[in-house]
């Protein structure tokens, strides 16, 4: 497996001299170009790696400014990250050039409790605003299931969302200010601490979601809400996975919004009782798992009991209502471990992040599973079924290429069902490399021709992450064997 | 290896990835780095090993690792793998990677002749260890210190760091010799080598505790080092002499093997994976115990007495990560009336000891050593307890002498032992 072939690396003596110069802004210590640094700057979440020229961890928005300037001198390709937790190739050099690695910009600048928003560098960990806001009776809901190592410059860059999104909106609905490195090296603060917006075009919203491909967002202005008091979390155990899904939506339709709405086949119930012996009812084809939150506990448990009864009618084996605040968290445990403990299955996995609309979560839950069957592949579904998010992970061994194919033609047959059912590609990961070749389809060519002229307006040299999102033109046909990895005797 | 999926869980519960916040010094970079070795996509350059090296052996990364995999066990093997191409190339010590540095293993530095003076005749015998140690505490209670002290040799020699590591040497060591205290049902103690000398008091009471408890504790002839040195050392050979110097000394006996020190008790438990021909390894491995699992398990033959003091517990990686006993030294500690256990904050994050690593690591080791005191010092207690050796001395060489750094078993010893005031001298001491 080859990647598209990559721009010649610069010369030695080039890299020798971008890296002193690099040195000269970030300091000694924080340029990596030895030969095992560049490695740990090769990869992301996915099975995608391809080494960068070299990476830098800037601390400050000049640092990250100058190291831009450089960058746009040179035409070389930068890539802003974080955690590189993502899932979809965002962060992959795929084209070689500089990683600049954020997660040293780690500082919570200020909780502002009268404004009701967090100021934060674009590396501070996800959870950890959560934990600090929290101490002020305040709430960053986003989620991602990553929040233990995600950062939120990340969850920006992708438009994170979580399973409390399906109540509270996702990462694009918090932010309210920018600081962003453009791809001149320009610094330009967009928005504010403000609650309300409408003057001219919201160029922040743009950069929410834009992967490092318009600029690269150093500082956030997050808006909070009030912390919900009371949390009252329940399991729902189905014999049938069909039945599941027809109980997602039926709640839905009954009038209540829940904090959360969580989908787990059989196959990943398994898999995470395996890693966590959390006490999950492994005979069950498909798990619930419903949440409630709100500030008085007797509102929550009346909505949890309704959306039990709703699932009871329906066939449920077991509705469980967790009884302590630890046996909750085992159950969250459970939940955020399901994407990476898939690996212990195969080597390899896909994560898909397809979003239809809600209604439609039965049908295309019954699309995937004749996938599955048609390609013999296992491709385990959890998610966030109350709002039509699911993750099927097709799982595979990287090293079969006859596999592989079949991989592509899993991958490709998912998105089609998801498209025809009036549904997208990502709800929450983002395209990157892993889904770029379907743009096309999912959005029609006039949009993606906006997206492009946009594109050339922010990033005429083509610097920022370049290759991510857009297709390549190389087709559907062989999307993944076409993805780096590095050329050798076990890649993934 | 190739269960690392790259989710990147492991981050931030990695030490050295979050003084930094670099790839390279967090488990996923690691991990990449050994299989790029270990595919040809890298050699072991002098950066490779660097990276790879500065790994505490924690194993608080694998201890959050969704998809399974197991740290320790690929770093000692990466380790042992890196030791073996550095000792075929044949070159000189500390090679630096340069024009010729293809050859692979360039990138490693041999080991110094301390270290394998250590690891060979040290750490091989307990009777060396004692000698040393006797010389040790002649050195501390002579003028002989305070004069190397201040004539600057130790600064000469590059050992003040760790001179000031030094505990006090007790007057007396144990020495396994089948000495047994208590009646009831058996139990074997693993004595360890700086358990048994340096802290000698504690691994008496330890058997104290353990007949306080209703067994007969006793201590095997025979038995030796743990070799977990060795191991994360690089030298598996002598580690897996050591060990099956053990089975033969613990034998075909049913009884459970107790071990204070946290780093001792994880190898232990692994010697299964360490010499998976032997079939008795894997029996010794399932009898092992930590004292704090084993004590939890059974009841004391009388009530606790008060023990009036604020505490606050620092797990050991060893037994957090390694052997994932978190509830037992806790519920032992909250069954005691008057004492009140308080939390810190990153409860899981190591204190740099790791072994030697405080010695081969000295500026990582004094970053986490200062994390960890001020998280200790901010929860207001006026002692500190651990159940390992290396996180006694890394604690108190880095806290206040107003907080006390003690054992877990030390305060239960308080609790469940006869008082010192009843004049029984100790029939397991032994001057060795």
């Amino acid at each position: 497996m080859t990647g598209p072939s990559p721009q010649p690396s610069p010369a030695p003596r080039a890299r020798e001299q971008l890296a002193a110069e690099l040195r000269r802004i970030v300091g000694d210590p924080y340029v990596h170009a030895a030969p095992s640094e560049v490695i740990a700057y090769s990869y992301d979440g996915t099975f995608q790696q391809r080494r960068p020229d070299l990476a830098v961890s800037p601390a400050s928005t000049a640092e990250v400014a100058a190291v831009v300037k450089v960058a746009a001198r040179d035409s070389v390709p930068i890539i802003a990250r974080g955690a590189s937790s993502g899932l979809a190739g965002g962060t992959i050099p795929e084209r070689g050039g500089i990683i600049l690695n954020l997660a040293r910009m780690d500082r919570i600048v200020e909780i502002d409790t009268a404004n009701v928003c967090a100021v934060v560098e674009a590396g501070v960990i996800t959870l950890q605003l959560q934990e600090e806001v929290e101490k002020h009776g305040l709430f960053y809901p986003p989620d991602p299931a990553s929040s233990r190592q995600s950062t939120l410059g990340g969850n920006v860059a992708c438009n994170s969302g979580g399973p409390r999104c399906l109540k509270y909106g996702v990462t694009r609905d918090y932010v309210t200010g920018l600081t962003v490195v453009l791809a001149s090296g320009e610094i330009v603060r967009l928005g504010g601490k403000l609650a309300k917006n409408a003057s001219g075009y919201q160029l922040l919203q743009l950069l929410v979601g834009s992967e490092g491909t318009l600029g690269i967002v150093t500082e956030a202005i997050l808006k909070l809400i009030p912390l919900p008091r009371s949390r009252v979390t329940a399991l729902a155990s189905f014999p049938k996975l069909a039945l599941a899904s027809q109980a997602v939506a039926r709640i839905m339709g009954s009038g209540i919004l829940p904090c959360t709405l969580e989908l787990m086949d059989g196959t990943t119930i398994n898999v995470v009782e395996d890693f966590l012996h959390a006490g999950l009812p492994r005979d069950a084809e498909a798990l619930l798992l419903l949440e409630q939150d709100g500030a008085d506990e007797p509102a929550a448990r009346r909505d949890v009991e309704a959306m039990a009864a709703v699932c009871a009618d329906l066939g449920a084996s077991e509705v469980r209502v967790a009884g302590s605040a630890a046996e909750r968290d085992t159950l969250w445990q459970a939940r955020r471990a399901v994407s990476p403990a898939l690996a212990r299955i195969r080597p390899n996995k896909l994560g898909e992040d397809i979003v239809v609309p809600r209604g439609q979560v039965p049908a295309m839950i019954g699309c995937i599973g004749e996938v599955a069957g048609r390609y013999g592949l296992p491709i385990p579904v959890f998610g966030h079924a109350g709002d039509g998010n699911l993750h099927p992970n097709i799982l595979f061994d990287l090293r079969d290429p006859d596999e592989v194919h079949k991989v592509e033609l899993a991958a490709r047959d998912i998105f089609r069902a998801a498209l025809s059912l009036g549904g997208t590609l990502s709800g929450e990961h983002g395209i990157g490399s892993l889904k770029r070749e379907f743009m096309e389809e999912a959005q029609g060519a006039t949009a993606i021709a906006l997206s492009r002229a946009i594109k050339q307006v922010f990033d005429p040299q083509n610097i920022l992450n370049p290759g991510k999102l857009f297709p390549t033109g190389n087709g559907i046909d062989g999307f993944l064997a076409h993805l780096p990895v590095l050329a050798g005797v076990t890649p993934g | 290896m190739l269960r690392c999926i790259r989710c990147a869980a492991c981050l931030t519960a990695c030490p050295t990835y979050v003084i930094d916040h670099k790839e390279e010094e967090g488990p996923r970079g690691r991990i990449a780095i050994m299989r790029a070795v270990a595919e040809g996509h890298l050699e072991v350059t002098e950066d490779a090993w660097r990276h790879v090296d500065n790994c505490l052996l924690c194993d608080a990364c694998s201890h959050v690792c969704p998809s399974g995999v197991e740290m320790e066990r690929i770093g000692v093997a990466f380790r042992e793998y890196a030791f073996t191409l550095a000792r075929s190339s044949g070159r000189a010590e500390h090679a630096p990677q340069g024009a010729t540095g293809h050859e692979q293993g360039s990138g490693v530095p041999r080991r110094s002749i301390g270290e394998r003076f250590a690891f060979g005749w040290l750490f091989g015998d307990l009777g060396h260890f004692r000698l040393v140690a006797r010389l040790l505490r002649f050195y501390q209670g002579s003028g002989m210190r305070w004069l190397a002290r201040h004539l600057g040799i130790l600064r000469l020699l590059r050992l003040s760091q760790m001179e000031a590591m030094l505990p006090a040497i007790p007057d007396h060591f144990v020495v396994p010799a089948g000495q047994t205290v208590g009646m009831g049902e058996p139990a074997q103690i693993f004595a360890g080598c700086i358990m048994s000398t340096a802290f000698a008091p504690t691994t008496e009471r330890t058997a104290e505790l353990v007949a306080a408890f209703g067994c007969a504790a006793s201590f095997p002839v025979g038995q030796v080092c743990c070799g977990a040195l060795q191991l994360h050392g690089g030298d598996g050979e002598r580690a897996r002499s050591l060990a099956r110097a053990n089975l033969d000394a613990f034998g075909q006996s049913e009884a459970p093997i107790v071990v204070n020190a946290a780093g001792c008790g994880a190898l232990l438990k692994h010697y299964g994976q360490l010499l998976p021909d032997d079939p008795r390894a894997g029996q010794f491995s399932a009898r092992v115990k930590d004292v704090s699992e084993f004590l939890a398990t059974r009841t004391a033959l009388q009530a606790p007495r008060e023990v009036r003091r604020v505490v606050t517990l620092q797990d050991a990686c060893h037994l957090l990560h390694a052997q994932r006993v978190d509830r037992a030294p806790r519920s032992l500690l909250q069954a005691i009336p008057g004492l009140e256990l308080r939390d810190m904050a990153e409860p899981g994050l190591c204190c740099g000891s790791a072994g030697v690593y405080n010695v081969t690591h000295r500026e990582q080791s004094a970053a986490l050593q200062a994390r960890k005191c001020a998280s200790i010092e901010q929860t207001g207690a006026d002692m500190v307890l651990t159940g390992n050796p290396g996180c006694l001395l890394q604690m108190r060489a880095g806290l206040p002498p107003s907080i006390e750094v003690g054992h877990i078993v030390d305060v239960l010893a308080e609790a469940y032992c006869p008082a010192p005031e009843d004049g029984r001298s100790s029939s397991l001491r032994t001057v060795g």
